[in-house]
């Protein structure tokens, strides 16, 4: 503490005092939020640290490096099929002679793209349905938690399925199916959290300052669910990508000769019996780092969200 | 006319083990500028009444009777148009401060959020407001901790800054339930002290509940007291201290330590509140009463005016029978 007492700080607080004088509140003591302080928490834990450093690795290695590929994803080299990783070819090639990091980068654009579109949709849906619906109560929450239900006993393997066979293998169809799961989940912990949250005294007191439902709910309640939200974005991510991933593998997912994580696990693992390792240990090394950063970076946010609950 | 009226009001709420009658009958008025204190033990109904009036009643409440704000029904309207009173000519301040504010939300927005939502004023004008209405409930240096969050003020300094919210657009009739109960006794008074200076200030009528009977000692012009949902009591202040013709209200004093008697024991009022559910068919007071006859067991109990200088109502047979000194030495 004496450390803080150096003249720099006498200074700033000459600075302060005089802003008190001329009575002027910009640059006032910034307060710093629950929020803030739980980030600075997460700061502290080195391994979710590390996850996120990783993750923002891979997206960013996603994004750029196709760029300065010399091959496209679908560019065939029958003259060079099954390379080992080379200078050439640094993650080999397939059985059509394309180059694989080329494509892993690609497949990576598309698993991730599923990923956190999924996600953005299942946030912004479950989180208003949820919401609404822990709110208002009664009438409203029973139907609205009727749907979801309903949408839970889909099997999704069969709905997946359904609309493929109906509507072809499609980008978008992917999303729907996906999207139609995932938000459930969020639904029902937003609703849960929204009922717990409806009952404390500060809701009370915004409805004594007469303010509207509607503003209670965008400003009060959801402001109060950014951490479980965020705790449940890390979750619902790596659940997409497996879903995806799951899809694609199946044969359900992305059309070829595009392809994505899935699509390439799919086809190293046919190939495995012939010592192209490649092919197989290259595509699931990226989707289980990414799954295990993801889960890291989630468990380091919960903590710091909930510093009670640390052991 | 009085600013507020309260006839007959009625709360009861739907529970699987039937109807409890949380208010029973209660009627009250308040005019303009004047404190009125309502005191009772817990679960007599003291929050439900002014929870009636702001219209924040549970989801499984009946309410029925009138309270009207300057002639303006408040019971049974929409929340579209209470919305338009509440926080505007109404206010109310909780409790317990650390959770009547939004941990996640600064005090600057949640201070500015009343007057923008009611006076549709910018920001800007209602920041300037929430700077006067801080300075006014005494925040030293208040320019400067506006963009602190809640949990960064003491609790004295969050219920100042409840106080300041209630204040933002200057209603007419500010409700505080239990407004000290969570702070200790010095931050209490300089509260109180606060709420005074401020009545003065703006004007405003002001319902204080408690079951602090000192505290509606030092702040009230009037007391109403409380038991199962019913009005006992309800007199000026310094005529109920004189005459307190109620056993209830003669309990509630013993009960109260004083500094100025060598007392060692406080005296208790045996037994315990009613079941709300099954109420006792005559007076409530009747099972743990000392005075209690049969007729008081068989009837209820109607408010009745005294006849003192000013009007002091008391429900109870024998209200004329003994008065509060006897009781004293019982």
């Amino acid at each position: 503490m004496e450390k803080s007492f150096t003249l720099r700080q006498k200074k700033k607080n000459a600075y302060f005092l005089e802003k008190v004088a001329t009575n002027s509140y910009e640059g006032a003591f910034k307060g710093r939020s629950l929020y803030y302080d739980a980030w600075l928490r997460f700061k502290k834990n080195r391994i979710a640290k590390f996850s996120l450093v990783v993750l923002g690795l891979i997206i960013v290695m996603m994004i750029v490096l196709p760029w300065f590929s010399p091959y496209t994803y679908a560019q065939q080299n029958l003259l060079e099929v099954y390379q080992s990783p080379s200078a050439k070819h640094w993650f080999g090639t397939d059985s059509l002679g394309r180059d694989i990091f080329t494509r892993v980068m690609i497949g990576g654009r598309i698993t991730l793209e599923i990923g956190f579109v999924a996600t953005l949709v299942s946030v912004v849906i479950g989180t208003l349905v949820g919401a609404t619906a822990g709110f208002l109560g009664g009438n409203v929450d029973n139907i609205l938690m009727r749907i979801v239900d309903v949408l839970y006993g889909l099997p999704f393997m069969f709905f997946a399925i359904l609309l493929v066979t109906l509507f072809g293998r499609n980008f978008i169809l992917i999303f729907i199916a996906i999207g139609a799961v995932v938000w459930l989940d969020m639904a029902r912990v937003v609703r849960g959290q929204t009922m717990g949250l409806k009952n404390r005294q500060f809701i009370e007191a915004a409805h004594v300052c007469g303010v509207k439902e509607r503003v209670i709910i965008t400003r009060h309640i959801i402001r109060n669910l950014i951490g479980i939200i965020a705790v449940y974005i890390t979750l619902t991510v790596p659940g997409s990508i497996m879903i995806a991933v799951f899809l694609s593998f199946l044969g359900l997912g992305i059309q070829p000769p595009m392809t994505d994580w899935g699509g390439l696990i799919s086809d190293g693992a046919q190939v495995i019996a012939f010592n192209y390792w490649w092919l197989l240990l290259i595509p699931s090394s990226f989707l289980t780092v990414t799954l295990l950063c993801f889960n890291f970076v989630g468990n380091g946010l919960r903590d710091a969200l909930d510093p009670r609950e640390q052991h | 006319m009085s600013l507020l009226e309260v006839n007959n009001l009625n709360v009861r709420f739907k529970t699987n083990d039937g109807l409890v009658h949380a208010i029973n009958h209660v009627s009250f008025s308040l005019d303009k500028a004047e404190t009125l204190g309502v005191v009772g033990e817990s679960g007599s109904g003291k929050s439900q009444t002014v929870l009636a009036l702001m219209g924040l009643s549970a989801n499984n409440a009946l309410v029925s009777g009138s309270a009207k704000l300057d002639g303006k029904e408040l019971i049974g309207i929409p929340t579209k148009e209470l919305n338009q009173i509440r926080g505007n000519e109404i206010s109310m301040i909780f409790q317990d401060p650390m959770t009547s504010l939004n941990p996640y939300v600064t005090i600057e927005t949640q201070l500015c959020e009343p007057m923008m939502v009611h006076q549709h004023s910018t920001k800007a004008q209602a920041r300037r407001h929430a700077i006067d209405m801080l300075d006014a409930v005494r925040i030293p240096d208040i320019a400067n901790r506006i963009k602190l969050y809640p949990h960064e003020l003491s609790g004295g300094m969050q219920q100042r800054v409840m106080v300041a919210m209630a204040l933002m657009c200057k209603p007419r009739l500010l409700i505080a339930d239990e407004p000290t109960t969570a702070l200790d006794v010095t931050v209490q008074a300089q509260l109180l002290k606060l709420l005074q200076e401020l009545q003065d200030e703006f004007k405003m009528a002001t319902i204080l509940i408690t079951h602090d009977i000192a505290v509606v000692a030092g702040a009230c012009d009037r007391v109403m007291v409380m038991y199962a949902g019913t009005t006992v009591e309800s007199a000026q202040i310094h005529d109920l201290f004189a005459n307190h013709y109620h056993p209830y209200t003669s309990g509630l004093m013993t009960a109260t330590p004083r500094v100025d008697s060598a007392q060692t024991k406080l005296q208790e009022i045996t037994g315990e509140p009613p079941d709300l559910s099954h109420l006792p068919a005559g007076c409530a007071f009747s099972p743990r009463c000392p005075r209690a006859t049969d007729i008081c067991s068989q009837q209820h109990p109607v408010l009745e005016d005294m006849h003192d200088q000013n009007l002091h109502y008391v429900a109870c047979f024998h209200a004329r029978e003994t008065d509060n000194k006897e009781t004293l030495n019982s």
